[in-house]
């Protein structure tokens, strides 16, 4: 009676009645899914394949900067443990300058002179001494300074440097809340999004 | 492409190919809907629960090796997925044996109660719910007594006894209901 050979077992049918249902079953209106829910299923399963691709594309990118973070690495290691270039005085091979033979008589002193003379006066050093920050006082500066920037742009800036959700994930808890109806959340999330990707493609469902 | 078998199709698509997932969703989209539908009773909850367990497949796509029969991974990963929201919701339909009533209104009580109106729909939604699965397995999905069981974690015993008793209480509902008819 069964007209699917699968359809025994030990070599025997499952029930000889399973045809008789199953022709009545065909004949029954057979429902199918909204139109809605086959765009929706469409549109994530391309949404999946286009992240995948963007995930692929910046697989190269990824693998680069790690290379170039470990050359850079490697780079500085290898400088840090080779000895500095060691400056000597040219060779002189037994020459000797005798700058105070090869000087014309009478300008000897006046070199002496200005070799012992400091190259700023005493008094010019001094000024500059004074006007330069003293060390003792650098962290009192770094504070003032600090107190110089308002709260809005330190609080700007520790945003900036939370960790900024992946797009895709982001999309898809819009698209949650929009399917929940929470349009109130759903607009704020969205400026928070735009915010962070202001030129992301957003999924057209989001604005259905 | 719509040559191809299922297996074919979802490996083209893991690897990027959008048109094999449309002819595979188009192949699929009826019984796997109906399926969930008979399971759930109501057509909102079942609508959630089919996108849903094509977005589990979607994501598991990676994860399909074609020597698995497609078929039976997508029935079973819906099946999982309607198990799982009766598990988070606590139903008044749950899908595990133990929360059914031990006796329910039968086929042919259904029938009657429904004036054969919805007929073997209406028949087949008064089977107790581990009957009902393995018989909208087979009806829908047309997968056979093995994977049934399998997909369904019992043996093949198991699971052509459900499927013997379903039949059996359809046929009888069946013959009540051309009885009504013809008196």
């Amino acid at each position: 009676m069964t007209s699917d050979p699968r359809d025994t077992h030990d070599g025997r049918p499952i029930d000889p009645d399973l045809s008789a249902v199953q022709s009545a079953w065909s004949e029954l209106e057979q429902c199918e899914p909204p139109e809605l829910l086959d765009q929706a299923v469409l549109n994530a399963a391309r949404r999946q394949i286009e992240r995948s691709r963007r995930r692929r594309s910046m697989g190269w990118l990824g693998a680069f900067a790690t290379a170039a973070v470990v050359v850079l690495t490697l780079a500085i290691v290898v400088r840090q443990d080779l000895p500095g270039p060691v400056l000597t005085p040219p060779e002189t091979d037994g020459f000797r300058l005798d700058l105070d033979a090869a000087a014309p008589k009478g300008a000897t002193g006046e070199a002496k002179i200005m070799h012992d003379e400091p190259a700023v006066p005493l008094e010019q050093a001094k000024r500059m001494s004074s006007a330069a920050p003293a060390a003792s006082e650098a962290p009192r500066l770094l504070r003032e300074e600090r107190q110089a920037v308002s709260p809005e742009t330190i609080e700007t800036l520790e945003a900036d440097a939370e960790e900024i959700p992946d797009p895709e994930a982001w999309i898809e808890r819009l698209l949650k809340l929009h399917e929940a109806g929470r349009a109130d959340e759903l607009e704020a999330e969205l400026a928070a999004f735009r915010r962070a990707w202001p030129d992301y493609p957003l999924p057209p469902e989001l604005f259905d | 492409m719509r040559e191809l078998d299922d297996e074919v199709l979802m490996k083209a698509y893991a690897n990027g190919d959008m048109a094999a997932f449309e002819c595979l969703y188009d192949r699929h989209r009826g019984p796997l809907y109906r399926y969930i539908l008979r399971q759930v009773g109501d057509a909102a909850t079942a609508n959630d629960l089919y996108q849903g367990s094509w977005e589990k497949i979607i994501r598991a796509r990676g994860s399909y090796t074609a020597s698995a029969p497609f078929k039976a991974w997508m029935y079973r990963i819906a099946r999982n997925h309607i198990v799982d929201h009766f598990r988070r919701s606590r139903p008044t339909r749950d899908l595990s044996p133990d929360a059914l009533p031990a006796d329910g209104p039968g086929p042919e009580q259904v029938l009657i109660g429904e004036q054969a109106a919805t007929g073997l729909a209406a028949a087949v939604n008064g089977l107790p719910a581990e009957q009902r699965e393995a018989l909208l397995l087979k009806l829908e999905a047309g997968l056979d007594l093995l994977t049934i069981a399998e997909i369904t974690g019992v043996s093949p015993e198991t699971a052509k006894s459900r499927l013997r008793y379903a039949v059996g209480k359809l046929k009888k509902s069946m013959g009540s209901m051309q009885n009504g008819a013809e008196s």
